[in-house]
């Protein structure tokens, strides 16, 4: 459970984040979009504890981080943006250090090591110098950190960038593996990304929100295009009859469906092609894009 | 506490993976040889004391050690890795102890690398270790006070070099004020000047432990600075959180 309330953060004269608020619940995975200096690795850095905010409060778990930083910091795992390492450590001794940082030792910290390097699949490249990692194997080492401890939230800035696509794929599956018991924020640019990993998508813009809504209410099915052949006259009353149908739109040879909601409507429609004799040419779920929805949020500004 | 332990074996062993750590050791033992053996005329005077060796510490440790301190901070700042550091659920003072503790564990190896100059000594004539083991525990009070001032001013850079130079400069400066030629210089100046430098420096201070005696004030004069410089370090990187 993470607590964003009223937070502001001052750069000199300039405010990276300001009056920021939000709540993450146990279980949630968040995505954090946004362009770039939009204010997400400041709001990441001070839900870390590792900037203190200029105004507002912060409390993870319950826990003010400003107050008690290195309590709320237990309860944390952390890949900072750019994932800084350690090059000259080998990938245990480094995973190692962190672990003992974090208060583990003797079989736990074994057991916690084999569950991390399992997790994270850098099994085979425990006694490698981290230097002379690729940059994906890199990332998965960033991860295994943050979660050695096995911390209740993640904080992942950035995991995926600089990364290839199928090194994206992978980290993204292993997100959403460890997700699964645990709370995530993860921030990126990339809105696919967002679509991809998460369940609920942040936008902050000018270091406000922008936007803060279910992955599922943004781009889920919003309408059908149909193309119709061979049909007796004008099919648009009798497509608006079905139940589900909120309006009926003509484009060009094809029709859209507008829907009211992602219902059993498909099913419906081929009902009705067949039982009017239609021929179904074509058929395709139309999906709203969470692109267009950022871009015109971001154009928009500040709601 | 136990966190700076884990930290300081971290820094420990860290050293020693570059073949610098090496080569540091090596120049810390010439330099002792060739301080004992030419520069304080060990052989000329044909008295079997370790005077010679422990006169020039205080130049040859202000030079090393900035060697040693000036990526400890500053590289964590390149890398980006003081962030990982300060979200790990340790306090600030247990970070800065670590690392004081990690690299004065180096120090401690390069001082034990030169114990081959007393038992050489013992062999040639008969040593009294008395003095002997009062100047290696000064050694170490004079390099943790080296360590502190070259750990604060690596917090200061993102940079290891001029983390060195300015290491240097402070090292060298708190050595040469201490020295007899530099309170000569002072003698047109006010008294207070000489007695002020005389106190602040290094040196003078450190021929006190060649008679053999530890005196509790120059104790007391190391670990303050020790601890004086440790607590600006902690300040220094408890303001990142507000400054960074």
């Amino acid at each position: 459970m993470i607590e964003v309330l009223n937070v502001s953060r001052q750069y000199g004269s300039f405010w990276a984040v300001q009056d920021l608020s939000f709540s993450v619940d146990a279980g949630e995975i968040v995505g954090l979009v946004g362009p770039n200096g939009a204010g997400k690795t400041t709001t990441m850095k001070m839900i870390t504890g590792y900037l203190v905010p200029s105004t507002g409060r912060l409390r993870v778990n319950g826990i003010d981080v400003v107050a008690d930083p290195t309590a709320a910091q237990a309860t944390i795992g952390y890949l900072p943006e750019n994932n800084p390492v350690y090059p000259d450590m080998s990938v245990q001794d480094y995973l190692v250090f962190v672990g003992r940082m974090r208060g583990l030792s003797g079989p736990v910290l074994k057991e916690r090591l084999r569950f991390a390097v399992g997790a994270c699949r850098i099994e085979d490249r425990l006694v490698r110098p981290i230097a002379t990692l690729s940059k994906g194997l890199r990332q998965r080492v960033g991860i295994a950190q943050a979660i050695i401890h096995d911390p209740g939230i993640l904080i992942l800035d950035e995991p995926t960038s600089g990364l290839d696509p199928n090194q994206i794929v992978e980290i993204r599956d292993l997100i959403r593996e460890l997700g699964r018991d645990k709370t995530v924020i993860l921030s990126t640019h990339i809105l696919s990304e967002v679509e991809e990993s998460c369940t609920r998508a942040l936008m902050i813009v000018g270091g406000r929100l922008a936007l803060d809504d279910d992955i599922e209410d943004l781009v889920g099915a919003r309408s059908l295009l149909l193309r119709i052949e061979e049909a007796d006259g004008d099919p648009t009353p009798v497509l608006a009859a079905i139940p589900g149908v909120r309006s009926v739109e003509a484009v060009g040879p094809r029709h859209r469906l507008h829907l009211d909601d992602q219902g059993e409507v498909g099913r419906e429609v081929f009902r009705v092609a067949v039982s009017e004799g239609w021929e179904l040419a074509e058929m395709s779920v139309e999906r709203r894009d969470l692109e267009d929805v950022f871009r015109s949020v971001s154009r928009r500004g500040i709601a | 506490m136990s966190k700076s332990l884990v930290l300081a074996g971290k820094e420990f062993r860290s050293y020693f993976s570059s073949w610098l750590a090496y080569i540091f050791i090596a120049l810390f033992v010439a330099a002792a040889l060739v301080s004992f053996f030419f520069l304080a005329g060990f052989f000329a005077d044909g008295r079997a004391e370790l005077r010679g060796y422990f006169s020039w510490l205080p130049l040859t440790l202000a030079i090393l050690v900035p060697g040693l301190t000036m990526r400890q901070w500053a590289k964590e700042n390149e890398m980006g890795s003081i962030e990982l550091l300060m979200t790990l659920p340790a306090h600030t003072r247990d970070l800065v102890l670590g690392k004081f503790l990690g690299t004065m564990g180096f120090v401690a190896v390069a001082l034990l690398f030169t114990l081959g100059i007393p038992i050489t000594v013992e062999i040639l004539g008969d040593l009294d270790w008395g003095p002997v083991v009062g100047g290696y525990a000064a050694a170490l009070l004079l390099g943790g006070a080296y360590v502190a001032i070259g750990l604060y001013v690596s917090s200061w850079f993102h940079d290891q070099f001029p983390a060195l130079l300015v290491g240097w400069l402070l090292c060298g400066l708190l050595a040469a004020v201490g020295h007899e030629t530099v309170l000569g210089w002072c003698e047109a100046l006010p008294a207070f000047v000489s007695r002020t430098f005389a106190f602040v420096g290094f040196w003078d201070r450190f021929r006190a432990i060649e008679r053999g005696v530890l005196d509790l004030r120059d104790v007391a004069y190391y670990l303050s600075v020790t601890g004086l410089f440790l607590y600006l370090n902690v300040a220094r990187i408890r303001t990142k959180r507000w400054t960074a």
